[in-house]
């Protein structure tokens, strides 16, 4: 449910006198978290900012359709989340390419990516999460990368919180094995 | 390359990144709300009538369009309270308002017969085989230039 703040957050956006102070606020208050659970995953930064500034304008404009029955920044999450899913289907229909495909070419492009000086042991993690399905891949980058609460995590996918865990799980078991054998091989 | 101390785990973003962004999003916003449609520079002060050219003749032949679809809509309501002749004389103020202030001239000859499935129009007597003829001898690009 919405707090307080965030109800007169939506006051104002919804008030065409205060909208654009109000989307100045929002911007401030999410950037950072909505920024990087798009570079999460999306991984290149350029493309991250596109995705975001996209998201953020896409919640500007489609603020009057929010209902209130989540957070605000769960309702803003589920939109960087399908944004970022979108891109990566659009570049992947675009590139002639599968999903999996397309999502190995952006572990391939990272290494180019000035935004990105991970050693070799982040970039075979990479490796090995987009190997996963594509549900354990969010679970895990969530989790990983953001630090994200599985009861968080919950209300943007709209998955159990039992689910949740055992995606990670499998995932995590799934990731250290491969990294394990690449190291031995 | 510089980079800020955000660094999760080998990701960065260039350095004041986050305190540009509400900048551009602003102007992108500013942007957006003229619908993203811009002129070159200095467009308005050079612009200048030109001589009409045949192609206004596919304008005229839109107009004519619309105002066949005009009257097909009105006369479709006024064929349905038994009115036996109609023309411009018969509208009334007030629904041609509604006509434009309802966006009903988007609509085209198509949409109007899916409004009103139940009504016929009293088509000439023309036979199926005469107007296939008709529409595989005639060029549309020729109705168009011509008229």
């Amino acid at each position: 449910m919405i707090d307080l703040e965030e109800k007169e957050l939506i006051g104002m956006l919804r008030n065409p006198l205060q909208r654009e102070e109000g989307f100045r606020i929002l911007v401030n208050v999410y950037k950072k978290r909505l920024y990087w659970h798009i570079r999460t995953l999306v991984l290149i930064h350029d493309d991250a900012d596109d995705v975001l500034q996209n998201t953020f304008i896409k919640i500007f404009r489609s603020i009057d359709k929010f209902r209130g029955d989540s957070a605000l920044y769960t309702w803003m999450f589920r939109i960087g989340t399908n944004e970022s899913l979108s891109f990566l289907k659009s570049r992947a229909k675009k590139m002639n390419l599968s999903f999996e495909d397309v999502q190995q070419e952006r572990v391939n492009n990272l290494k180019s990516d000035p935004y990105f000086d991970g050693d070799e042991l982040e970039l075979s993690l990479q490796e090995a999460i987009v190997r996963l399905p594509e549900k354990q891949q969010m679970v895990f980058r969530m989790k990983y990368f953001q630090e994200m609460k599985y009861e968080e995590m919950s209300e943007i996918l709209g998955t159990s919180v039992g689910s949740l865990k055992a995606s990670y799980h499998h995932a995590k078991k799934k990731i250290e094995s491969r990294i394990l054998k690449n190291a031995e091989g | 390359m510089k980079k800020t101390n955000e660094n999760r785990k080998g990701f960065h973003v260039p350095e004041d990144y986050f305190e540009s962004l509400d900048t551009q999003l602003m102007t992108r916003l500013k942007e957006n709300s003229k619908n993203g449609l811009k002129v070159p520079e200095g467009y308005f002060e050079g612009f200048e009538v030109k001589p009409e050219r045949s192609g206004t003749k596919v304008k005229k032949l839109f107009w004519m369009a619309a105002a066949a679809s005009v009257l097909l809509f009105f006369g479709i309501k006024y064929m349905n309270t038994n009115q036996s002749s109609l023309d411009w004389d018969d509208l009334e103020q007030a629904e041609i308002s509604y006509w434009i202030e309802s966006d009903l001239a988007e609509l085209n000859a198509y949409d109007i017969a899916e409004a009103y499935p139940d009504v016929e129009l009293n088509a000439p007597n023309i036979s199926n085989e005469d107007l296939n003829a008709y529409l595989n001898e005639i060029e549309l690009d020729q109705i168009l230039y011509e008229n």
